[in-house]
């Protein structure tokens, strides 16, 4: 399903160059749930982006469900993150004057879905994480845990075959962040989306059937 | 991405900042404000010069001269080859019977001119200014008689006087003026005008205004001997001395071009009135575009604005570029977003300064009928037409969309990861 071979990630920082990623293959199937955990500047984020089709690597080979991404351009990229990929980002990122039903149903736009069409495939996403009631709020009246629920029905709208999420817990109390995590592990084990979540949390990280560790840029330690 | 869901977001995101899209709108609406109103003063103005063109000149009538009128003014001395390029030639007897003589030519009539000194009513020793005006039949009637008549054409002794003589001559009404006596004093060009004549006139008939404000008409036999002592010549308007120009009047409108083609193959010069009315719309296309150019300055101005006011929003919406492109727009769809919000300003701006232009065009005609357009109460200054309006919108979008590509394709290539961790 998602083959990484041999990826570095470059970055030049003034006169320095500095190795975000360093040689790393890996493979992760269909429906899996992935931890990918380290301390900060491990590179499990710039992972994140290259699998997400956000980011291309310097050099190595990316296929995802049979697309190549380091050799895909702007727009294929684009379709792919719209088509394939759902984001989950730690500071939820909801456009702050839209309801929660117009922030869920962004990517559709980009899908060139038709209004009332996107109106109805977000109610039916907010239904899923059981927000329904919420489908008219704006991100200022939801909870932090709402927030994030609304965040997940957004990534889960265009109906992708992998969830990335990026310390999707790391702005919530512990409750409401258990909640959040709940709501993925069913995603994962209930719609079989493949799901890699990005911490430093181990706590987090024990759920998942999977745990990468990282370190400098390259995996230490890869347990099932 | 949909097309309306593309002008759909634009406006969305310009009502989410109203003061500042408002600011911004507003630099837009002061330039298509100017560019809507000079362009329709333009307009005003070359209508009112077009149709005075069209109530002095007669369509179906030529004026001919002997000689090629294309002198050239050169700063540098030129050498003469051929002497006849610069001798202004007169027309001969057979000249004029050469020109009767063309299939549909009416008649030819001796283009005469001649200046007075001043002229003076009766009972009224103040002496006025003068511009005497005369002609065939069919050119005299072209005039608008506010009262009385026109005199015959070979009468002599009759004259018409422009409306603005009444308050200088202190009648009160036109038909005050019917009747009475004026005298017109000539000097003799030659002698320095120390020998003078005076000749009398009753008026048969008050005119018009046009253009040429302050005019008397006679008749021509009035005119030639006026002329004859003018210029001290007792042959000049004879057969033997038609002059270097000659009237001629051609018996079908719609026979002038060909008749104009036969006149220039005979080796006289002439100008039809289609191609001075040609002239005289290019002369004022290069008028109005100068007048809109203070309007295009203005909206050059208020482009910067947009784009400081276009950048300052993707500075504020880093994030949420960050976002669209993460949830999937390309580069692309970023750009084309950003590029219809600057031509939305545009376009709103256009169609707000169109519309105060209309109105402020509308003040100016009423205002200009009770004032300084009295005398003319056919012509509005300020025209305005669906093709202007339709301009003033284009130009203001294309111009807003133009500055809303540099921001735009900054938004473009904004790289997602940065974008997203940009706070």
């Amino acid at each position: 399903m998602i083959k990484l071979e041999n990826i570095t990630k470059e970055y030049r920082m003034g006169e320095d160059i500095v190795h975000a990623v360093s040689g790393i293959s890996l493979e992760i199937e269909e429906g899996e749930f992935v931890a990918l955990v380290g301390p900060s500047g491990s590179g499990k984020s710039t992972m994140m982006h290259i699998i997400g089709g956000l980011d291309t690597p310097t050099s190595g080979r990316v296929v995802v469900d049979g697309q190549d991404l380091s050799r895909a351009n702007d727009k294929e990229l684009s379709r792919y993150r719209n088509e394939k990929i759902g984001f989950v980002f730690q500071a939820f990122n909801l456009h702050p004057t839209y309801t929660a039903t117009e922030n869920v149903a962004l990517p559709l736009i980009f899908s060139g879905i038709s209004q009332s069409k996107r109106m109805k495939m977000a109610a039916e996403a907010l239904e899923t994480v059981g927000l329904a009631e919420r489908a008219s709020h704006r991100p200022n009246q939801l909870s932090g845990g709402e927030k994030q629920r609304v965040s997940i029905a957004r990534a889960l709208v265009t109906q992708p075959k992998i969830l990335l999420a990026d310390e999707p817990t790391g702005n919530l109390d512990s409750k409401n962040g258990k909640h959040v995590m709940e709501l993925l592990s069913q995603l994962n084990k209930e719609k079989g989306i493949t799901l890699i979540i990005v911490t430093h949390d181990m706590e987090i990280a024990a759920v998942a059937g999977r745990i990468i560790k990282m370190r400098d840029g390259q995996i230490v330690e890869d347990e099932r | 991405m949909r097309f309306a869901d593309v002008i759909k977001t634009a406006f969305y995101n310009l009502w989410r900042k109203k003061f500042r899209t408002f600011l911004t709108i507003l630099a837009i609406v002061i330039g298509a404000v100017l560019i809507a109103l000079m362009t329709s003063i333009g307009t005003g103005l070359q209508r009112f010069i077009v149709d005075q063109f069209g109530l002095m000149v007669p369509q179906d009538a030529l004026t001919v001269y002997a000689s090629n009128r294309s002198f050239s003014y050169t700063e540098t001395p030129y050498e003469i080859v051929d002497t006849s390029d610069v001798v202004i030639r007169s027309f001969t007897a057979d000249d004029v019977d050469k020109l009767l003589s063309i299939e549909g030519v009416e008649r030819v009539d001796y283009n005469i001119g001649v200046s007075a000194l001043y002229v003076r009513a009766e009972g009224n020793e103040k002496k006025y200014s003068i511009s005497i005006n005369s002609g065939p039949d069919y050119q005299i009637k072209m005039m608008t008689l506010v009262t009385g008549d026109f005199f015959e054409e070979d009468s002599s002794g009759e004259c018409l006087i422009s409306f603005d003589y009444l308050g200088a001559f202190g009648w009160e009404k036109a038909e005050d003026a019917v009747g009475k006596e004026i005298t017109i004093t000539v000097g003799k060009s030659n002698a320095y005008n120390t020998e003078t004549k005076n000749y009398s006139f009753v008026i048969s008939g008050v005119i018009l205004k046009t253009m040429n404000a302050t005019q008397i008409v006679i008749s021509m036999n009035d005119t030639i001997e006026m002329a004859r002592y003018y210029r001290n010549n007792p042959n000049q308007y004879s057969p033997e001395q038609p002059g270097t120009s000659l009237l001629v009047k051609v018996s079908d409108v719609n026979d002038v071009e060909r008749v104009a083609e036969i006149i220039r193959a005979e080796g006289f010069s002439t100008i039809t009135p289609n191609e001075i009315l040609k002239e005289i719309n290019s002369i004022f296309s290069i008028i109005q575009i100068g007048l809109s150019a203070f309007g295009i300055i203005a909206l050059v101005v208020a482009s910067i604005g947009i784009i400081n006011t276009l950048m300052m929003s993707i500075y504020e919406r880093t994030r949420e570029i960050g976002v669209m492109k993460a949830v999937g727009a390309t580069r692309g769809t970023i750009r084309m977003l950003f590029t219809m919000e600057g031509a939305a300003l545009g376009f709103i701006g256009g169609i707000a300064g169109v519309a105060i232009g209309f109105v402020a065009g509308k003040i100016l005609n009423i205002i200009g009928s009770y004032t300084f357009l009295s005398d003319y109460p056919t012509f509005e200054m300020s025209v305005f037409s669906i093709q202007l309006v339709l301009m003033v919108v284009a130009v203001t979008t294309a111009i807003s969309l133009i500055a809303g590509l540099y921001p735009a394709n900054r938004a473009a290539k904004l790289d997602a990861v940065e974008a997203l961790r940009y706070e």
